[in-house]
């Protein structure tokens, strides 16, 4: 005896807007502008088609990243309200997809990078990737509470691969650059997790705040600052940036240290209330925005 | 599968082919960008 035809319904496919949205695009603003700014600031001129082709390279990399990054945390997505309605866990697309899009984007982007720029950037692009995606998202995100700490060194690599984009190798300035994104992330990110800290808690993410306590945070927060400080000011003493960028660096970090000593000294406990920190977070992308611009114009000044 | 969500299927894979033709077209462009600019 033969069984019914079952008439399956095919499953939507996913809207091109949510693959957009796996590659986390206001994370790649920050990402583009800093790898840009890496580019412009090297002493070598790049065609500007070679330079176009590197950053758009950085940027498709992020995207990868970020793609898998979502792929392996639509579990964790799910528990956090900021993240919940993007497309996995939402329901709008299925993990596969996810899966395969952030994978043939990383693949893409350091095969171009290869090919059309160089071997070295290809090869820091490749380890940016391999490093967000299995050293921060797989093995550190849901282990120890200084996740944030190594994996911070994933956002890092921007500046460097756009310098060693346009110059073929690796020098002290997009190192001390590296350091500083490095070694800002911790402020950056502990700041934001202290007043969405219910949210990693709910999705059992062990960060800082939900681990070891908001006094803890607060004080790892000041005490990352004051590296931070000494890189980001660094390149002036050392003769690697005139005058602007060093009295540019020196006044926005001022700022910087004062916002996390606001957030040191802070006994609020309410999330709802937590202004130092609000302030922190946002200060921090500016920050980063405004010390690389200032970058840019001071090497294009020198030269 | 109701004309509807027929309709709605349709749709995105139009939009979605739409966007890799773009996508192509301008790698395309690209490349020919690159090989011009490393022969100079």
């Amino acid at each position: 005896m033969s069984s019914p035809a079952v008439q399956m319904t095919p499953a939507l496919p996913a809207e091109w807007r949510d693959f957009l949205a796996l590659t986390k695009p206001r994370v790649m603003t920050l990402v583009v502008f800093t790898g840009l700014c890496g580019l412009l600031a090297a002493p070598i001129h790049i065609h500007p088609i070679l330079g176009f082709t590197s950053i758009l390279c950085i940027a498709v990399g992020a995207g990868a990243s970020g793609a898998l990054n979502m792929w392996y945390e639509a579990d964790l997505d799910a528990h956090m309200k900021r993240t919940r309605s993007r497309p996995l866990p939402a329901g709008r697309m299925d993990r596969q997809s996810a899966l395969h899009f952030g994978v043939a984007l990383g693949v893409g982007s350091v095969l171009l990078m290869g090919l059309a720029i160089n071997l070295l950037a290809a090869a820091i692009l490749a380890a940016s990737i391999l490093f967000y995606v299995l050293v921060y998202t797989v093995w550190l995100k849901r282990r120890t509470p200084q996740n944030i700490v190594i994996g911070g060194a994933a956002g890092a690599f921007p500046p460097l691969i756009g310098w060693v984009a346009a110059t073929g190798h690796i020098d002290l300035l997009p190192i001390l650059l590296f350091l500083l994104i490095f070694l800002w992330t911790p402020p950056h990110f502990w700041a934001l997790s202290l007043f969405v800290r219910t949210d990693y808690a709910a999705a059992g993410v062990p960060m800082l705040p939900v681990v070891a306590g908001v006094r803890t945070t607060r004080l790892q927060v000041m005490l990352y600052t004051l590296p931070m400080a000494a890189a980001a000011v660094a390149p002036w003493p050392l003769g690697l940036t005139g005058a602007i960028y060093g009295i540019a660096a020196s006044l926005l970090t001022a700022w910087f240290v004062l916002l996390a000593v606001r957030v040191g000294v802070s006994r609020e406990t309410d999330q709802a209330l937590m202004k130092p920190e609000r302030a922190l977070f946002k200060f921090s992308i500016l920050y980063l925005f405004v010390l690389f611009g200032a970058l840019v114009v001071d090497r294009l000044m020198l030269a | 599968m109701t004309p509807e969500y027929e309709a709605e299927y349709r749709r995105r894979q139009h939009a979605r082919a739409k966007v890799t033709a773009w996508i192509l077209g301008a790698l395309v462009i690209l490349f020919f960008g690159i090989a011009i600019a490393r022969m100079m």
